[in-house]
């Protein structure tokens, strides 16, 4: 596999300036037929969120109960719900409150994630011990549960939930940015920097945590799809998105009980969160693979 | 060549350095013991010249040249840098002396940052103790490139683009960037092709006859160190047991652990039967429970009774040549 490197890890050290550097890098990721899929339904879908009200056909919330649970149509391209509301647009709509919640709670898993088990690796010791010890009792109460008394706590609004989705995400990316820390730590390169004296703080962050992002990337791809579903079991206890405001997850949750008669309730945001997860995962591994100037598909 | 330096004080000198690490037991980290990995060595480099530390696996040879550079920390002792001893330095007294001591790795495949070009990976000292920045610091890495027998252009390359000796060549570069005065380097030439060997060496010879520089070179191997060594130091369970010039430690070795090394060396004449009753049986024993008395005492085939209580002290004869036995 032919190599090349990100914009970030050349600054300086070429005479071209970052921006071409990273347009080359781009056109070279896009070189990939994989990565152009990944790349171009990932735009598609984050689309969605922004011209949502152009090409939805109806109002998300404009209720026909004469239609209910008629199937694709025409009119309704795919069919409407127990209250007639057309799934299509819903579908659309619904793009917003689930993507955003998706990549809001992962981002943030992530970055606090990462940070805690990082510092918690490298350290060792008795800082690693507390760290893991709470991250631990994080993980042995059920996610659900936690997301369950923050909401409640902080009453069900977008910020909380992310909130409450967060606390699991983070424990899961505190682990795996510890475990990868500890094997990445004790290579000669990171010894070498402690050789000519240099800080943790930059050690840590320039290298080894770049030399981590494989599994972190994966974990997050995969955490993706996760937070998404999570949001809907928390609608379905009435902690999460308030109705009439549609999300993937609910629609799925809610459209469960005609499943027999009337799937395309269902079907239609499943096939969306399905292509979420598809595209998040492959650019996931597709932007891995770009990462690592070894070109290998080293995790 | 100048063996002995023209200040007063040896450029580094160790004075019963002991590092031992804890062992930890049980839920509650209770310490079950020490591995005693170094324990009571003492020993001089001068400016300009080559001390090989030769010793098998486990022998503390390693930790030893770890410990100088406080990589990890020594328990006791000293360990003097131009008369000054770092152990008790603080963390900025510490980095001005971090630029007179680098370090050379023995993996040149763990010891490069796979995803720095290696460029930047020589350039970072260099920055990071403000030597120069910006052009300056590149030019700088670019002469320290073509020194180490690599092209300019090679810098923004990724270490995986190089093969072993060069990434030792790369490895060596980024102890040069600070202007080190002495080099510990840690089997710096075990990892790599016999071929390649002989030219990292050469590198190394090089280096010290343009810069003065000098190093404590780490090997297992003899015939390695005999190549660059001014003078050997024999290892063995975290003690020094013999020291002497290059010739001397071959021509006359003293201890019986160096005999036994020194007619392990493979000779290219093949009517040259090895001896077999030389070489030595069983293993290295556990630095965490080493023997009592002379520690070679239970591999060596001249123990007496009183190698098993008393530990034998190093002694200097005249002509240089120090040896930790009772019978020597």
């Amino acid at each position: 596999m032919t190599v090349t490197p990100s914009p970030s890890m050349i600054e300086g050290s070429a005479s071209k300036n970052g921006w071409t550097l990273f347009k080359e890098s781009f056109q070279h990721f896009l070189a990939s037929r994989l990565n152009r899929f990944s790349f171009g339904l990932t735009v598609c879908l984050l689309l969605l969120i922004v011209i949502a009200p152009f090409i939805a056909i109806y109002p998300y919330d404009e209720v026909n109960p004469a239609l209910g649970l008629s199937p694709p149509s025409w009119a309704h391209p795919m069919g409407t719900d127990q209250a007639g509301r057309d799934v299509f647009s819903r579908v659309i709509y619904g793009a917003r409150t689930s993507l955003s919640i998706g990549l809001v709670t992962v981002l943030f898993g992530l970055l606090t994630g990462v940070t805690i088990g990082a510092v918690s690796g490298y350290l060792g010791g008795w800082v690693d011990e507390i760290i893991m010890r709470i991250v631990e009792i994080f993980m042995s109460i059920p996610g659900i549960v936690i997301a369950l008394a923050l909401v409640s706590v902080l009453g069900p609004s977008l910020p909380s939930i992310v909130l409450a989705l967060s606390i699991r995400r983070i424990t899961q990316f505190a682990r795996v940015a510890r475990g990868s820390v500890l094997s990445v730590k004790s290579e000669d390169y990171v010894t070498a920097c402690h050789a000519i004296g240099m800080s943790n703080l930059r050690i840590i962050f320039v290298h080894i945590l770049p030399n981590c992002i494989g599994p972190i990337i994966v974990l997050a791809s995969v955490l993706l799809g996760n937070v998404i579903l999570t949001e809907s079991t928390l609608s379905f206890l009435g902690m999460g998105i308030q109705e009439p405001t549609p999300s993937w997850g609910t629609m799925i949750a809610k459209g469960n009980e005609y499943l027999t008669f009337a799937p395309w309730i269902s079907v239609f945001p499943g096939l969306f969160l399905f292509l979420t997860m598809i595209a998040f995962n492959l650019l996931g591994d597709g932007l891995r693979d770009h990462l690592d100037p070894r070109g290998g598909s080293v995790v | 060549m100048t063996v002995s330096s023209n200040s007063d004080a040896p450029l580094l000198q160790v004075n019963e350095l002991k590092t031992h690490f804890p062992i930890r037991k049980g839920v509650f980290s209770r310490i079950g013991g020490y591995v005693q990995a170094v324990d009571g060595v003492s020993l001089t480099i001068n400016q300009g010249e080559t001390l090989g530390l030769v010793g098998e696996s486990g022998s503390g040879k390693s930790t030893f040249g770890k410990s100088v550079m406080r990589l990890v920390e020594p328990t006791s002792g000293e360990v003097r840098i131009d008369g000054v001893d770092i152990t008790k330095s603080s963390r900025s007294e510490m980095f001005n002396h971090r630029r007179k001591v680098q370090m050379v790795f023995q993996d040149p495949y763990s010891s490069l940052n796979p995803r720095i070009p290696v460029g930047r990976i020589v350039a970072e000292a260099i920055r990071l103790h403000g030597i120069a920045s910006g052009r300056e610091a590149e030019d700088m890495v670019v002469d320290i490139f073509r020194r180490v027998g690599l092209q300019p252009s090679q810098t923004r390359n990724y270490a995986n683009e190089f093969s072993g000796g060069q990434r030792q060549r790369i490895g060596i570069a980024r102890a040069l960037a600070l202007s080190p005065k002495l080099i510990i380097a840690d089997e710096p030439v075990s990892a790599l092709d016999v071929s390649v060997q002989a030219q990292v060496i050469n590198l190394f010879s090089d280096l010290q006859k343009d810069l003065g520089l000098s190093y404590l070179f780490i090997a297992h191997d003899l015939a390695v160190v005999a190549q660059i060594s001014h003078r050997i130091a024999v290892m063995y369970l975290g003690r020094i047991v013999e020291v002497a010039e290059r010739h001397e430690l071959f021509k006359n070795p003293r201890h019986p652990y160096t005999k036994a090394l020194v007619a392990a060396i493979p000779t290219p004449n093949p009517k040259i039967k090895p001896s077999a009753d030389r070489a030595l049986k069983g293993d290295i024993p556990s630095p965490s429970n080493p023997p009592a008395g002379c520690r070679f005492h239970t591999r060596c085939p001249l123990a007496e009774p009183r190698c098993k209580q008393e530990v034998p002290q190093l002694k200097i004869s005249s002509s240089g040549h120090a040896v930790a036995c009772h019978l020597a």
